[in-house]
């Protein structure tokens, strides 16, 4: 049983970081409809963001709880900022075209800025190592410092569906899927669709960078490896497919769904193995994983839970109002 | 003699411009970006790998070379049939969106990419090296800088001429051609859609395996793992679309943009990472001025504003 309890704390954070990583890409695919092969970017851009805090602000680990909660919030805030400002920008010049051009752009804009830090920014200058060390905001936790990391981890993430959740049946989700459906449409009835689309991709990107700062501080380095478009492009999008399109709930399960088998995977993956002195590691997982993602979008492509339209408060009346009409008849 | 800077820029353009004709060819016939283009040409170097490792005790150069480029087309054109069959088909069958089959290959390329890793694992047993450019080095100095350059400009012309032989001057490349204008009319008039798909995605996987055997012998590039090949797509992708995603001229024309800045870029800053930036800033602002690429760009400057308004 004394095992279990760290396997809880690893499975809560990888659950919560993922579902706010696939929040951000549900919000921009499912609800916008942009297909957002770069979500790495926005990844990397958030773990960039706290770097400067972190070395600005803190310094040394914090010994009072509550200016580390508040390092905590502040943080998370200019992350998010910083996200939908890079989100924002970058979309621009691709926003109005088809969305294979946005893809291609969206995920040669990624694997770029990837590049770029993990060979220049996120290099250690006295180790030559590709990570940067930094305290660890819970260090006051002593032992329990994971422990107090899952539970922000899950709050953070709970916190950030439940949110979403409410804006995406708001007025403003209901405009994204109608651009989904039909741009024109929307136009004519006198919304600016680029504004909105590029809107949502900054929050997207927002949430995501969100993510990108709580796994930095969880992990206490700072460092992008060269798979970074598997773990934080790939893996979100099997985790939306596996629950469906424009279905945040659906997100929730499929995140829960790809923890679960991860972190067991992980654990018992040294158990196995192989015929033919084939190596046991992660990486057939990732084959595992690309097998699982094709044989979704062949037989599944809706997801677990298929999307639902929105009921807003006057069509339920409407239904209510036409439901007591039949029985009235009867 | 040629400078080697000159040696790797054109080499290096000429493989770029290799890997965006195949993907040129497969977006026509299919409508679809494929995001396993990078890792085509890593299986490329793989095969070759193997050969030249396993063979060059035993024979002389010019047996093995030639081997390792017949096998790695075969096995391109394998993994091309395999893409289609397995990737493609079964979602085109069941009606799925653009974006469903974009997907598809995205997740092909990390199959490919674990299938090539847990091969690499294997083959390290056999003498091959983990560090798969390591294969190369004694072919490459014995060659010499200017094979990669003279094989790979012969093989750009060579596959552009047999392109517009195939495509303008027999039947099957009218029938192409038409399924290319238009699927659905090409269909009623009795043009064998899958054939023209399936024709497409055997030739972009041989030719991208093609490439991959001269890439590791260009100097200054050094392949270590599989993934090497989908770091490489953004370039590839920026060449599409700076050639305008449906024209083989514009593929060859994007392909040496950025092929010769990355070089250039690599060159001036000592960097291969900055090399990236310049191919990716270029495809931003045609992006903003003419989505359309050189293609559109040209067309615009001959023919006046009004005309074009007509169209």
């Amino acid at each position: 049983m004394a095992s279990i309890i760290p396997f809880l704390e690893y499975l809560s954070i990888i659950f919560g970081i993922y579902l706010l990583v696939s929040i951000g890409l549900n919000i921009e695919v499912g609800y916008a409809g942009i297909p957002d092969f770069g979500k790495a970017l926005s990844f990397g851009i958030g773990m960039l963001a706290v770097y400067p805090i972190f070395y600005k602000f803190l310094g040394p680990a914090s010994t009072n709880p509550v200016t580390s909660i508040m390092m905590l919030i502040a943080i998370l805030v200019v992350s998010f900022l910083i996200g939908f400002l890079v989100g924002f920008v970058v979309t621009v010049p691709a926003v109005r075209l088809r969305e294979d051009y946005l893809a291609m752009y969206l995920l040669g804009v990624a694997v770029i800025v990837i590049w770029i830090l993990h060979y220049n920014v996120f290099v250690c200058p006295a180790t030559g190592n590709y990570f940067i060390t930094i305290p660890n905001l819970f260090a006051w936790a002593g032992s329990a410092v994971d422990k107090a990391w899952a539970l922000t981890v899950i709050i953070v993430a709970i916190a950030t569906l439940l949110i979403c959740q409410k804006l995406c049946s708001s007025p403003f989700g209901r405009i994204l899927k109608a651009i989904r459906e039909n741009e024109m449409v929307v136009e004519t009835y006198g919304r600016n669709v680029i504004l909105f689309k590029l809107i949502a991709m900054g929050i997207g990107s927002g949430i995501t960078a969100m993510a990108g700062a709580l796994y930095v501080l969880w992990q206490s380095c700072v460092s992008i490896g060269v798979n970074a478009q598997l773990y934080w492009t790939f893996i979100p999008w099997l985790i939306i497919l596996l629950g469906g399109l424009g279905n945040l709930y659906g997100t929730l399960i499929g995140s829960f769904i790809f923890a679960l088998l991860d972190c067991t995977l992980r654990t018992y993956l040294n158990t196995f193995t192989l015929p033919f002195g084939i190596p046991v590691s992660h990486v057939l997982l990732w084959i595992g994983f690309g097998v699982t993602m094709l044989i979704i979008l062949i037989f599944r492509p809706e997801g677990v839970i298929p999307e639902k339209p929105i009921f807003t408060k006057p069509i339920r009346k409407l239904k209510a109002l036409k439901k007591q009409k039949e029985s009235q008849k009867q | 003699m040629v400078s080697p800077f000159i040696v790797q820029a054109i080499s290096y353009a000429n493989i770029v411009t290799l890997l965006t004709l195949s993907l040129t060819l497969t977006y026509l016939t299919t409508k679809v970006p494929n995001f396993m283009q990078g890792t085509y040409a890593m299986v490329g170097v793989y095969v070759a790998a193997v050969i030249i490792t396993m063979l060059s005790s035993k024979f002389p150069y010019y047996i093995v070379m030639p081997l390792a480029f017949v096998c790695a087309s075969l096995v391109g054109a394998v993994v091309g049939i395999a893409t289609y069959y397995i990737i493609i088909k079964p979602l085109i069958v069941r009606g799925a969106s653009t974006l469903m089959l974009m997907i598809a290959t995205f997740t092909g390329d990390f199959i490919l990419c674990g299938i090539l890793y847990v091969l690499a694992d294997i083959l390290v047993n056999y003498n091959v090296p983990y560090m798969i450019g390591l294969a190369f080095t004694n072919y490459s100095l014995m060659l010499g800088q200017s094979m990669p350059l003279i094989l790979s400009l012969l093989s750009v012309i060579a596959l552009y001429v047999i392109l517009y032989i195939i495509l303008y001057h027999t039947k099957f490349g009218v029938s192409v051609r038409a399924a290319v204008e238009n699927p659905a009319l090409a269909q009623t008039i009795g043009v064998n859609l899958e054939r023209v798909r399936l024709f497409s995605w055997i030739l972009s996987g041989m030719v991208s395996a093609y490439a991959g055997v001269i890439w590791p012998f260009i100097p200054g590039v050094g392949i270590s793992s599989p993934t090497y090949g989908s770091m490489q797509l953004p370039l590839i992708f920026a060449a599409f679309i700076i050639g305008g995603i449906e024209s083989l001229v514009g593929s060859v024309i994007g392909g040496y943009i950025v092929g010769i800045s990355q070089t250039l870029l690599t060159v001036l800053t000592g960097q291969t990472v900055y090399g990236f930036v310049f191919p990716l800033a270029v495809m931003t602002v045609l992006l903003l001025v003419c989505p359309r690429g050189i293609g559109e760009l040209i067309e615009t400057l001959i023919i006046s504003r009004r005309s074009l308004k007509k169209v």
